[in-house]
């Protein structure tokens, strides 16, 4: 038997106690450069620069103190994998998780259903009403949803006693899945899970858009689409957005939003102004649920049954966004807090929101 | 069945004696040393997971983190940082000094190591005292209201993991160091046989090197 064994260094590598010590120094000296940028506001830099520092460090401690760039090439290869390794497992969830694409149902569902009309300058033209979409809307509706939404789409269709939850009363003014055109197109095409509302792909996308429409026109609250909403159903961006489509809506529609009360505009104070223009609003809007200046009423939902009794919050000391930003509050109000009650409102003009806003800060901040 | 490898190898200046598998002494200390990298490749991968989820809750709620770390005490985690660094060049130099069969010295050096060891939990027993105090604790046992996020109790849950997680592994190298400070008392090393005490010196600065990321992440930059 032969003693060596092939590839068996027969020397120890002995570095010199000094070259211990001067990695030391360098790695206190990094941990003190570390410490003290991290004092100072590079912006993206800090974590550059700290993660720069922390990988020197590990790399004198692993080639010196680990005394790795001595070591066999084997050792070498399997600890550099685990570091290859560590890299993938955090960059390609870190990919996954930062760049994942939306999921869009609404698209899924275009593509099921096929044929035209799926681009999207098209569905922002549907997606706003006019009386021939209407028209077609109470046409279909009558074909397809009076048997559980019935004919006054007050959700007593002969097919409602069958159904729990039972479907949606319409003229309750309560969308749990949200209430602007692209919202109610989403649930029609999508269904609604846990529920009997089925998702209704086999209808051609004009088609359910009349839907959402004519539910829409029944429906005393019947909020525009957001931002939010349109950029979920992919309609914002690109040049579909450009060109504006005019607005067209039902005469006696744009009669009741034409309809302003005098305009007054208040400026945001802290003290309570209950002859303000947005107290008045607010009486007529919020406070039925919210109750005599916000001071918090129990509501029942007429959208559940069995019915359900909740007490509103009180605005006095309420902190959130909303209070000091008018786009949250806006945001806020006209999307609702679906699933939780509140209905969206939408239909204010700017300077019915600005006094509205201005009316719900006042009560927010007072005692 | 034939006898020939009956011959006992002892290795020259000490009472080790090498098991019958391997050919010689180098080829022993190379096998350990293979299987301790190995070892320490799975406890990258241990942290990493860690690492990861970091990484994810980071990036969902960055100024949450921003506002989380600032209730860490820098200074502890620096001096905490200096310490173990300071551990890890006394356990370079114990290695050192048992491949030059200066037992006395690789002794002593085994006990500044330990005593390294001993501050830096002390120190890590100050900060978590504190926290649990103030009510920085994971999840649904936090109850600290200066941070006005819902989402803090996730960053000290990540916080009591990851240094959580890495104290037991302080813990573990204290036991090593221990033992191997035992069997160098005992004159169980010399150049020829020095293998636990640079296991145990791979294994030490891997507790380092996780500090050294652990320290940037949570303290200076969450």
């Amino acid at each position: 038997m032969s003693d060596s064994h092939g590839g068996h260094q027969h020397e120890h590598h002995l570095s010199p106690l000094s070259l211990f010590v001067k990695i030391f120094v360098a790695l206190i000296v990094l941990t003190f450069i570390t410490v003290g940028t991290s004092m100072y506001d590079f912006g993206i830099m800090n974590i550059v620069i700290a993660m720069g520092i922390a990988v020197l460090k590990a790399t004198l401690v692993i080639l010196f103190f680990m005394q790795l760039k001595f070591d066999d090439i084997g050792n070498k290869v399997a600890f550099a994998a685990s570091f290859v390794f560590l890299s993938v497992f955090i960059l390609l969830t870190g990919s996954d998780l930062f760049f994942r694409t939306e999921h869009r149902p609404v698209k899924a569902a275009e593509k099921a259903a096929g044929g035209g009309g799926g681009a999207p300058s098209d569905q922002n033209k549907l997606r706003v009403a006019s009386p021939d979409l209407l028209a077609k809307g109470k046409k279909s509706y009558d074909a397809n949803c009076v048997i559980c939404h019935g004919p006054g789409g007050k959700g007593d269709g002969p097919a409602a006693v069958a159904l729990t939850p039972k479907p949606r009363d319409f003229t309750s003014g309560y969308w749990k899945l949200g209430g602007s055109p692209t919202r109610v197109f989403h649930t029609i095409s999508n269904g609604s899970p846990g529920t009997g509302m089925a998702a209704w792909i086999q209808l051609s996308i004009e088609e359910r858009y009349a839907l959402a429409h004519y539910v829409r026109s029944i429906s005393p609250n019947h909020p525009d689409d957001t931002q939010e909403d349109l950029k979920v159903a992919g309609l914002l961006g690109g040049s579909a957005v450009q060109e504006k489509v005019a607005q067209e809506i039902p005469i006696d529609m744009a009669m009741d939003k034409l309809e302003v009360p005098d305009q007054v505009v208040i400026p945001a104070e802290a003290e309570i102004n209950p002859q303000s223009h947005g107290a008045h609003l607010f009486k007529m809007e919020c406070a039925v649920c919210h109750g005599i200046n916000g001071v918090g009423a129990p509501v029942t939902s007429q959208g559940l049954n069995p019915p359900v009794t909740l007490m509103t919050k009180a605005f006095s000391g309420i902190q959130a966004p909303w209070v000091n930003s008018q786009g949250d509050f806006i945001t806020l109000v006209s999307q609702g807090f679906p699933g939780r009650g509140m209905p969206g409102k939408a239909g204010f003009s700017k300077e019915e929101w600005g006094a509205l806003h201005s009316y719900a800060r006042e009560l927010a901040l007072s005692k | 069945m034939t006898d020939h490898n009956a011959q006992v190898h002892v290795v020259e200046g000490t009472n080790h004696v090498i098991p019958h598998h391997y050919e010689n002494a180098f080829h022993e200390f190379d096998a350990s040393k293979f299987g301790m990298w190995l070892f320490l490749v799975t406890e990258i991968l241990l942290f990493g997971g860690l690492f990861v989820a970091y990484t994810i809750f980071r990036g969902l709620y960055p100024e949450m983190f921003h506002l989380a770390h600032e209730e860490l005490n820098k200074g502890l985690g620096a001096l905490n940082t200096v310490v173990l660094l300071f551990s890890s060049l006394t356990m370079a130099l114990a290695v050192g000094y048992a491949q030059r069969t200066e037992r006395a010295k690789s002794f002593n050096m085994l006990v500044i190591t330990f005593l390294c060891a001993v501050t830096f939990l002390v120190v890590k027993f100050f900060e978590y005292r504190h926290k649990f105090h103030e009510g920085l604790l994971p999840a649904k046992f936090y109850t600290f209201e200066g941070i006005k996020h819902d989402k803090a109790g996730l960053f000290y849950s990540l916080y009591f993991m990851m240094t959580g997680l890495h104290g037991i592994h302080v813990l573990l190298g204290m036991g090593c160091i221990g033992w191997v400070m035992w069997r160098t008392k005992r004159g169980d090393f010399n150049k020829n046989y020095f293998t636990p005490v640079e296991l145990t010196g791979l294994y030490w600065h891997l507790v380092d090197l996780i500090w050294i990321f652990l320290f940037p992440l949570l303290y200076l930059i969450g």
